[in-house]
């Protein structure tokens, strides 16, 4: 995979480069968001992974850029990645906090890429998402999370509640926004559902 | 709070009792001094030196129905009483002065002299010192001179009094004057006599002039307070009729006394009309009752009443306000202290994380690279360890400004959904699991940290019970609810400490954390204006969450 990597910190740059490539990835670093443009205009990449913090541009910015060129991004966050960034932030395909095993980084970049290639929209009742666009009922940004888990949830499929915990609570707020009927509600014996 | 209201509730205690004392020993000596009339059987003399020479002259000015006899009203300061030593070498109240200058010329010598007053003459008496400074041990003021009245007496507030004046006895001179006018002006001078002077004394005692005592100086049965006792006294036969043995008050003419005394007969002794106290006996047949007049003593009692109501009021008015503007500023540091240690708390995770996060990539890809080894499988567990130290921490900590949102959280779905989420794992410890979670329990608050409220309840349940667990989560009144028990090792008592930061009551290597996860909890809960508490009885936990 050709994988971009957008980060401040050079010694990150530097451990993952190593660690991705013995992978056999092919890794391009870059700390400086100008230089995303430079090289976006060349080259072409598979996934990119980016610091929210990247200096010089908005990250906003950069993300839009790479979706147009239909590049799927992992947004590195700081921050606890909490129910309101899920329903807010809107832009990331998926997001990952620090600190973070390597291993779910590379976990989450094969989800990332395998979402997004394919081509379907899962429907429930009144919710609809749509991949590749990752847009709920056409209008919604959603993550690969929240997709995943509403795929799990279709095929009334078991769901953690520990870790499904917070894309299920972004569902819902989404879909009450959209004033859908659609909600996701823990049934006794049954455990999480879709339901309207 | 309740400190405060301890010490005003003790301050009203101490006054309150104070002034009860003071009132009850009040009514004692009045009792005290009712006693000594009624033992004197009604008869004239009081417990001291009065007689009936004495009454006569005075009464002849009060009986005219006037009430020139302004003793009581005179009792603007109220030092002329007979309790207040202070008179004795008073200085400083001129009024004094007046009280006895304004025909009270009952004034006994010393030394028991027919109280002849209105002559002048000072028989074997000394004469009063006149309270100038320029004078000490000086020549014996001429009292019987007309111009007496409104000369030397007013000088007593002055300052430079010299301590051996006997203010009392100076009162004595302007009376003869200002009563007696047709006598005294042409009353024969008394001879001078020298005095020398018995000596300056610093202390206040009446260096060189003693007073030979005749009883008490002070208290119901002193001497002074038997002759200036005003009081009357009526005896009644049994049908009734009415007949004056003594009669010595101001404030009522005689036939207004007797009314008063009748209206008394069947009583025994106690307060009448505030400020008179009267006592019933009987004597050959006769049914005797004595009203005296205590206003003068009671006067400083109620003024010590309103001194320590204004005074215990005051007191408390200064201590709330201080407690006001100083209490705010000794939470301050207090405050400030738990921010900080919360952004120093949120600045180290921060540091952490890169550098974790780094270390962790390095270190597999060193695993990767050169094959795992003693030391690579140790750096990737401590590591690990670390970031999932730094993850707790980070999920733990609230500042206020993270991104908190209101909306209204199904608290019992999650409940129910982690309970049974994390049930295999209260099997594998063999922990009994038991809940009973009412159902639509729903919150308005922010939902994810509900979230971790609730994970980190649980899994507090799992690390420290021992065989059994159990959770209510129900509503009542408006409030929510939430009950956690687990049996534990530890002893019976209140555990508020749990919430604290940093506190792990059971330690153990295994469960590792921070010892973050309760006070997380506790600090969402407060911030949701809710409270949490645990204590353990009878050997089991019990966490209670009221929201």
């Amino acid at each position: 995979m050709k994988i971009l990597i957008a980060e401040p910190d050079r010694d990150f740059l530097h451990a993952f480069r190593s660690l991705l490539e013995l992978d056999g990835n092919r890794v391009t670093t870059i700390f400086d968001g100008t230089q995303v443009i430079t090289k976006l205009a060349a080259h072409n990449y598979d996934v990119a992974v980016m610091d929210m913090n990247i200096p010089r541009i908005s990250y906003k910015e950069l993300v839009e850029l790479l979706h147009k060129k239909n590049i799927p991004v992992i947004l590195l966050s700081e921050k606890r990645i909490g129910i309101k960034m899920l329903c807010d932030d809107v832009l990331g395909d998926a997001y990952l906090s620090f600190p973070f095993l390597p291993g779910e980084l590379t976990e989450l970049i094969e989800k990332v890429v395998s979402t997004l290639s394919s081509d379907e929209k899962l429907r429930f009742a009144d919710a609809e998402i749509d991949i590749p666009d990752m847009k709920l009922c056409t209008t919604v940004p959603v993550t690969c999370e929240e997709t995943e888990v509403f795929r799990t949830l279709m095929n009334k499929g078991a769901v953690d509640s520990k870790k499904a915990g917070k894309y299920i609570s972004s569902l819902n707020h989404k879909l009450e926004k959209l004033n859908k009927k659609t909600r996701i509600r823990y049934l006794m014996n049954e455990g999480y559902r879709l339901v309207t | 709070m309740f400190a405060e209201l301890a010490i005003i509730l003790l301050l009203a205690v101490l006054l309150s009792v104070i002034n009860v004392i003071n009132f009850a020993m009040a009514a004692e000596e009045a009792d005290t001094i009712t006693k000594q009339i009624s033992q004197s059987n009604g008869s004239v003399r009081g417990g001291g030196n009065e007689n009936q020479n004495n009454n006569s002259s005075p009464d002849a000015q009060i009986s005219g129905g006037t009430q020139t006899d302004t003793s009581s009203d005179n009792l603007t300061e109220p030092n002329s009483n007979s309790e207040n030593t202070e008179v004795i070498q008073d200085k400083a109240e001129s009024s004094d002065m007046q009280d006895t200058a304004n025909g009270q010329p009952e004034g006994e010598m010393p030394g028991g002299e027919p109280p002849q007053m209105p002559e002048g003459e000072m028989p074997g008496g000394e004469p009063p010192q006149m309270p100038e400074g320029e004078i000490p041990g000086g020549e014996p003021p001429q009292m019987p001179e007309g111009e007496m009245p409104g000369g030397e007496p007013p000088q007593m507030p002055e300052g430079n009094i010299p301590p051996e004046n006997n203010v009392i006895t100076t009162a004595t001179s302007p009376t003869t004057s200002t009563d007696n006018t047709a006598e005294s002006s042409d009353t024969s001078v008394p001879e001078k006599k020298s005095y020398k002077p018995s000596g300056t004394n610093a202390n206040g005692n009446n260096g060189g002039f003693r007073l030979n005592n005749k009883g008490n100086m002070m208290g119901p049965n002193s001497t002074e307070m038997s002759s200036s006792l005003r009081y009357f006294t009526y005896a009644f036969d049994e049908d009734g009729n009415g007949e004056k043995v003594s009669f010595r008050i101001s404030a009522v003419t005689e036939e207004e006394a007797l009314e008063w005394a009748s209206s008394l007969v069947n009583g025994s002794t106690g307060w009448t009309n505030i400020t008179y106290r009267y006592r019933v006996y009987t004597n050959n047949g006769k049914t005797y009752v004595t009203v005296i007049d205590q206003s003068r003593e009671l006067w400083p009692c109620y003024r010590i009443l309103i001194i320590t109501v204004i005074g215990g009021i005051v007191v408390v008015l200064l201590s709330l306000l201080l407690l006001v503007f100083i209490g705010k500023k000794m939470f301050k540091p207090v405050e400030d202290a738990d921010r900080k240690q919360k952004q120093f708390i949120a600045k180290l995770e921060n540091e952490f994380k890169m550098p974790l996060t780094i270390i962790n990539a390095n270190t597999e890809t060193l695993e990767r690279e050169g094959g795992t080894n003693e030391e690579t499988k140790s750096i990737n567990k401590q590591v690990k360890r670390m970031t999932r130290l730094v993850r707790e921490l980070g999920a733990l900590t609230v500042l206020e400004d993270t991104d908190k949102s209101m909306s209204k959280i199904d608290l019992s779905d999650y409940v129910i959904a982690s309970l049974e989420n994390s049930r295999k794992k209260f099997v594998e410890k063999r922990i009994t699991l038991e809940y009973d979670i009412e159902s639509e329990v729903v919150l308005s608050g922010d939902e994810e940290s509900f979230r971790k409220v609730v994970d980190e309840l649980i899994s507090n349940s799992l690390k420290f019970s021992v065989s059994k667990a159990s959770f209510i989560l129900n509503k009542q009144n408006d409030r929510i609810r939430f009950y956690l028990s687990n049996d534990t090792k530890l002893p019976d008592g209140s555990c508020d400490q749990i919430f604290d930061r940093f506190t792990t009551l059971e330690n153990n290597i295994e469960t590792g954390g921070a010892g973050l996860g309760l006070s997380y909890v506790k600090d969402i809960v407060r911030s949701h204006n809710g409270r949490v508490s645990a204590e353990v009885k009878d050997g089991i936990m019990n966490i209670r969450i009221d929201l």
